[in-house]
């Protein structure tokens, strides 16, 4: 079994960019969207069944499906950097999730760890890292605090302000259910803009990141596109990974070529996770 | 029951969905609506007799759906709470109707607006306690700003999932229908749509399709991906839809979209799926009465 990886072409990065610069990156070459092949996105969903069929076709189980998201496929494929449990990066990039939603959605941040915590707080599904920054000693809290300030101030003085035209939504969730709902494929995407495909790429998907730059990134964002174009019909024309630390950005059109690669990898790890399940006899 | 898949990859999207949403009738209800009404009346009403005493139901999708697939789960209901989830429809709705009538350009601005509005109605005290408005005035900015955000991208889903200019007549948006029964009857009915538009006339249809008002078509936004029983949620909106207006034309059909997935459901409405939607209630009725 080999293990995809992906295409080789470098995406466009920025040194720590202006906000104009950002707009740019995102918005890319307008006369370079492509047209949608028609084709396209049943195909990849084809190839998917397929792979899914053969590999954990043997423990289908639709009253339990088997749900991947990006940290399961990193974690299949390791050896991952993908964190599990709660801890203050993690904490720090919950918060830097909401302050971004905020910012994109008000365009202002006030006081970002308030902030930050009332937007954890409100949504009603993070009482565990609640309760863990609450319980986190003084010196660690203001550490969290201090770093999260910094990233905010990162975010306030370097994010565009998207024009409302650009349709920009927050924390959209992507599921794609295959072999009839036994396998579903998950995302939830920091930012999309564009208006849907009438027939040319025409949205733009951004993932927000808090720590450092890492290569498995680049294969995330070219996940979320196959969700996006399995779910559309319709790639996005640019994907990119916005990290908060330094305000850079990287960005890349979507490619047939980073298509195939994310539906490869995908299909890897099923591999890999099929034969785990093998092992214990089946799900658990 | 079953209703019809869309091609997921036809593009554009909203194009296709409106297409089929407003196209002209393609079946009949097939029986007289008064005794369909009456009969199907007197079933809703029989099975709510049936619920332990002093038990009132109102069967909603959610109701309908866990009822039939894991009834378990209705034994301890979570009891409702204002979050940016459930939040979100209202608002977006709102938004949506500002967008369509022209009052605001972008799902953004709308969403700023209704929320802002709402914000003042809870200033000034004309809101009651536990209402949207108060639980928004409540909210610190970060928390205000994430309900905003969450019924953004619920607005954008919506506006995006249709051709507008392709409706023909204005549409209503966020057309909801409740059904009470009759005095005494412990069985409601919640259909949810969140658009209600006119069917057009096919003049070369056959003359019992074209007499009379042009039936509407229901348009429901679901969350996920669709379950096992989507086709009975679907019907349930026209259920509750020709319950509740027992005098005009029943839904000519209820088109589902799951934005999330990409997939949409069309399901054409005659009396047999009336009925299959009713026997479904009852059943999810009993299952329910069954937990004891």
């Amino acid at each position: 079994m080999t293990t995809a990886t992906s295409p080789k072409a470098i995406p466009t990065t920025s040194s720590p960019a202006g906000a104009s610069c950002v707009l740019g990156e995102l918005r890319g070459d307008l006369a370079r969207r492509p047209l949608v092949d028609a084709t396209l996105a049943g195909g990849l969903r084809e190839w998917l069944e397929d792979g899914v069929a053969e590999t954990v076709g043997s423990f289908y189980d639709r009253t339990r499906p088997l749900v991947v998201d990006k940290r399961a496929l990193g974690t299949a494929l390791g050896p991952a950097a993908h964190r599990s449990g709660l801890s203050i990066p993690l904490a720090r990039g919950a918060l830097i999730d909401v302050l971004f939603r905020q910012l994109v959605t008000t365009g202002r941040v006030d006081a970002p760890m308030e902030d930050g915590l009332d937007g954890l707080r409100v949504d009603g599904r993070h009482e565990a890292l609640l309760s863990y920054i609450e319980a986190l000693g003084a010196a660690d809290l203001a550490a969290l605090s201090e770093e999260v300030a910094e990233q905010a101030r990162v975010l306030v003085d370097r994010w565009p302000n998207l024009a409302s035209g650009w349709l920009p939504r927050t924390q959209e969730r992507i599921t794609i259910p295959l072999a009839g709902g036994a396998v579903v494929l998950c995302g939830v995407i920091d930012l999309v803009v564009g208006v849907p495909s009438s027939g040319r790429a025409s949205t733009g998907l951004v993932e927000v990141k808090s720590g450092r730059r890492m290569p498995e990134h680049r294969a995330d964002v070219h996940y979320y596109a196959l969700l996006e174009t399995l779910r559309s019909g319709a790639p996005p024309f640019r994907v990119a990974t916005y990290y908060c630390a330094t305000g850079e950005i990287d960005a890349e059109e979507v490619t047939e070529e980073v298509l195939i690669a994310s539906v490869q990898r995908t299909l890897d790890a099923l591999e890999r996770i099929a034969d785990g399940l093998a092992r214990v006899g089946g799900p658990q | 029951m079953t209703g019809t898949s869309l091609s997921p990859t036809r593009l554009p999207k909203a194009e296709a969905l409106t297409e089929v949403l407003v196209a002209a009738p393609s079946v009949e209800l097939g029986e007289a609506p008064d005794d369909l009404y009456r009969q199907l009346a007197a079933a809703l009403a029989g099975a709510g007799s049936q619920l332990p005493p002093a038990t009132a139901l109102r069967v909603d999708g959610y109701f309908l759906r866990t009822a039939l697939t894991a009834p378990e789960q209705l034994s301890s209901p979570d009891p409702f709470e204002w979050s940016p989830r459930t939040a979100r429809r209202l608002l977006g709705l709102a938004a949506v109707r500002a967008c369509v009538s022209g009052s605001e350009r972008t799902p953004a601005d709308a969403v700023e607006h209704v929320v802002s509005a709402a914000v003042e109605d809870a200033r000034r005290g004309s809101q009651r306690a536990g209402s949207l408005a108060g639980w928004l005035l409540s909210l610190a900015g970060g928390g205000r700003a994430v309900v905003r955000a969450e019924a953004v991208t619920w607005a954008t889903q919506l506006l995006a999932a249709l051709d507008w200019r392709g409706l023909g007549a204005p549409p209503i948006v966020g057309s909801d229908q409740w059904w009470d029964g009759p005095a005494g009857c412990r069985v409601a009915l919640r259909g949810r749509s969140e658009v209600r538009t006119p069917t057009r006339r096919d003049d070369r249809a056959p003359r019992s399709l074209t007499d009379g008002p042009t039936p509407s078509a229901l348009f429901t936004m679901l969350g996920g991906r669709p379950s096992p029983v989507a086709a009975l949620e679907l019907g349930l909106a026209a259920l509750a839809s020709f319950m509740a207006r027992p005098k005009e034309p029943s839904p000519a059909r209820v088109v589902g979209w799951w934005p999330q997935c990409g997939r949409a459901l069309v399901l054409p409405i005659d009396g047999p799926t009336l009925r299959n939607t009713a026997d479904a209630v009852i059943s999810a009725l009993r299952a329910y009465a069954a937990l004891g």
